[in-house]
């Protein structure tokens, strides 16, 4: 399609000037000879200045990358199709590391791990290009967390709050929702100026295809870039997908502009990296892992920060100013049977500043999203969280835990004293408030009328089985009828007297109608 | 190839240091070429992976064919030893290529489309000479498909300077 929008005068004027610009002195270089070839991995007998890691350029512009730099030969994996090398063919180092397209243009695309796009939109209208690993920035060129990313999530937004530049682990078993609460997350982002990466590392096709579908529907993939190893690609693919999605997302940061990426999920990259080393011949450690497995997650969720006005000015060199830039990751992990003590668990769970724990058996008995508030937690997020939320939802962990306690009495409940079964109702509700349906993130203004209500004992009188009917009505109210008060608090979060009195009024005016 | 090469090493350059030691280079070359040659027959190959001939058995029967010093012999004594009597051919190579770094020449294939003249040659020889700042022993060779201009390659590293790599590279930008 887009070669047929291309004017011919065009094409000829970009070939005369590449032939132009075209170098024609001899070409010094190292070369080595191909000498086994098996399931990806490439040995090398020459290329003595190879340097590791670099981008090793085979026949047939197919390329490698090196990994493992011995006395006389150059292991290396091989990025995509290898069927067409053969033993004997040369090989020649590049002097490169593997570089990805980025910019803006990749907004709204699908792309591979190499940033091929894959959507059948035609080509990416990128000239910036930038190496797949790089160094996270320093100490001094960071800035603490203090800006909100708001999932939309009640839960999340509540108990365990996200800050713009923070790495918050999301971890469950399979089939706990894990996924569902990064869509929504990237769903919530619509207009707020925060591009999403979503890398999808060893999924099914068909699996991506439905969210890319989620998101169109949701008109999110407008500030949303795809990136994605399916199953069926190379472990080589895999390993470095979550690389590439990061160069992606540090050109907005770098450009003092706040990008969150999703990497769904690490456990599937760490597989496919094992495999590799595994076939490099390298040691095999804990749980078969290599012994550099750590490595390979600290290095990448480094690089998620929120970096200073200072280090964006000097990276963009004036142009823009007095702006902080930030990515946020949200790495997934899957557990076996929840076995959070398994070896990547324990790893990126001590790599991340806290994490969100999604139970399965609270899934199973209806509470969705099933984050066990218990095990979540976010280390730096607190000092990002809203005011108003910060206000009104900081008794929820308190009084969920005092729940959990007393949850096993719930049976005797005749036997109960006031006290106690007060406690336990509130803490029922509270379970219910927690409920949210999927593809429905709420705002700031939606979540702290909830909370208010919780809070001021407004859902008291509403049967617990009917509390998740009375919000949903409870919300449609307000879109219809209070919209300048969601407004109102959406601009300014913060919490006063006034405003709670004035929302109460509105929620009692609420149920006269409803109950 | 690789694991023949890694292991031949240390035998090489320990032959190479005791032979520079004892200024006795060209009669180890000669040797080691000579002994190359024995090992590479069939019949001797088969010989070596014969059991019945035991180690001392198959050094004795390599010394038979050498006159010259006792390390050399000693060498020998050494490989079949190990069992590395195997490796010879490429202890010879590794160990042509110490004498030639220690000679200070460079060993260079020069490969271009067409037969070059002896002019030609002699004005190549002293500009690589010049341009790699030591003095070079190139063979010459012919190789049609390069269509124009000079390949120069010596072990890994490569010059090239012929129309046929200038065309893969245009394609490389151009594609």
């Amino acid at each position: 399609m887009t070669t047929q929008q291309l004017q011919a005068s065009e094409i000829s004027n970009i070939i005369r000037s590449r032939i132009a610009h075209f170098d024609v002195t001899p070409e010094i270089r190292t070369e080595g000879t191909i000498v086994s070839l098996k399931d990806g991995i490439v040995r090398i007998y020459g290329l003595s200045d190879v340097m590791y890691g670099e981008m090793i350029e085979f026949p047939n512009a197919i390329f490698g990358l090196a990994f493992n730099l011995e006395r006389d030969s150059v292991g290396s994996v091989v990025l995509g199709e290898y069927e067409q090398l053969k033993e004997g063919m040369t090989a020649r180092c590049t002097g490169r590391i593997f570089e990805v397209p980025i910019g803006d243009a990749l907004l709204g695309r699908v792309v591979d791990a190499l940033g091929n796009p894959i959507d059948g939109k035609g080509e990416i209208k990128t000239t910036l290009t930038a190496p797949i690993e790089k160094i996270a920035p320093g100490v001094i060129e960071r800035q603490s967390v203090a800006q909100p990313v708001q999932t939309g999530i009640k839960s999340i937004d509540a108990m365990t709050p996200i800050g713009r530049g923070q790495r918050e682990l999301i971890i469950g078993d399979r089939q706990t929702g894990k996924t569902a609460i990064a869509i929504d997350t990237i769903i919530n982002q619509k207009n707020t100026g925060i591009k999403c990466i979503y890398v999808a590392i060893g999924q099914k096709a068909s699996s991506v295809a439905a969210i890319v579908r989620k998101l169109e529907e949701h008109d999110a993939m407008k500030h949303t870039i795809v990136v994605c190893a399916n199953a069926s690609e190379s472990a080589a693919l895999q390993y470095i997908a979550p690389y590439s999605g990061t160069s992606m997302g540090e050109y907005f940061r770098d450009r003092g502009q706040d990008a969150l990426i999703i990497y769904d999920d690490l456990t599937k990259q760490a597989w496919a990296y094992r495999q590799v080393s595994l076939l490099l011949r390298r040691p095999p450690g804990r749980e078969a892992y290599p012994g550099d497995v750590f490595y390979l997650h600290s290095r990448l969720l480094e690089r998620a920060s929120r970096v200073s006005a200072e280090y964006v000015e000097k990276f963009t060199k004036g142009e823009v100013t007095g702006k902080t830039g930030s990515l946020t990751a949200l790495p997934i992990i899957e557990t076996q049977a929840g076995d959070v003590s398994a070896f990547i668990p324990t790893n990126v769970i001590s790599i991340t500043d806290g994490q969100i724990f999604l139970d399965v058996g609270l899934f199973n008995s209806g509470l969705r999203p099933a984050v066990n508030a218990g095990l979540s937690v976010s280390r730096v997020g607190g000092a990002a969280q809203t005011k108003i939320i910060r206000k009104l939802a900081s008794a929820i962990r308190i009084s969920l835990a005092q729940y959990r306690e007393l949850e096993a009495f719930s049976q005797f409940a005749s036997d109960l004293d006031d006290v106690t079964r007060k406690q336990l109702e509130r803490g029922q509700r509270t379970m219910e408030v927690l409920k949210q349906p999927q593809y429905a993130p709420l705002s700031v203004a939606e979540m702290a009328i909830l909370w208010l209500a919780l809070e001021k004992g407004l859902l008291n009188d509403v049967p617990v089985k009917k509390v998740v009917d009375f919000q949903a009505a409870l919300l449609s109210y307000l879109h219809d009828q209070e919209k300048e008060l969601l407004e109102r608090i959406n601009c300014k979060p913060e919490y006063s007297d006034e405003l709670a009195q004035q929302v109460i009024d509105v929620i009692n005016t609420f149920k006269k109608i409803y109950i | 190839m690789t694991n023949i090469t890694t292991t031949a090493r240390p035998y090489a350059k320990a032959a190479f240091e005791s032979a520079k030691s004892t200024n006795q280079l060209s009669m180890w070359s000669l040797a080691l070429k000579k002994l190359t040659l024995v090992v590479q027959d069939a019949e001797v190959s088969a010989l070596l992976k014969n059991p019945h001939y035991t180690k001392k058995r198959m050094a004795e029967f390599f010394i038979e064919l050498l006159s010259g010093e006792k390390s050399i012999h000693n060498f020998i004594r050494l490989l079949a030893d190990k069992k590395r009597l195997p490796l010879l051919p490429t202890i010879s190579v590794l160990f042509e290529s110490y004498s030639a770094q220690e000679s200070g020449y460079l060993t260079l294939a020069v490969i271009s489309a067409f037969a070059m003249s002896e002019a030609q040659k002699n004005n190549t020889t002293e500009k690589l000479s010049k341009r790699l700042n030591s003095k070079c022993e190139i063979d010459f060779k012919v190789d049609e498909k390069l269509i124009g201009g000079l390949l120069v390659r010596s072990d890994n590293w490569v010059m090239d300077g012929t129309i046929k790599g200038k065309l893969e590279r245009l394609k490389s930008v151009l594609v």
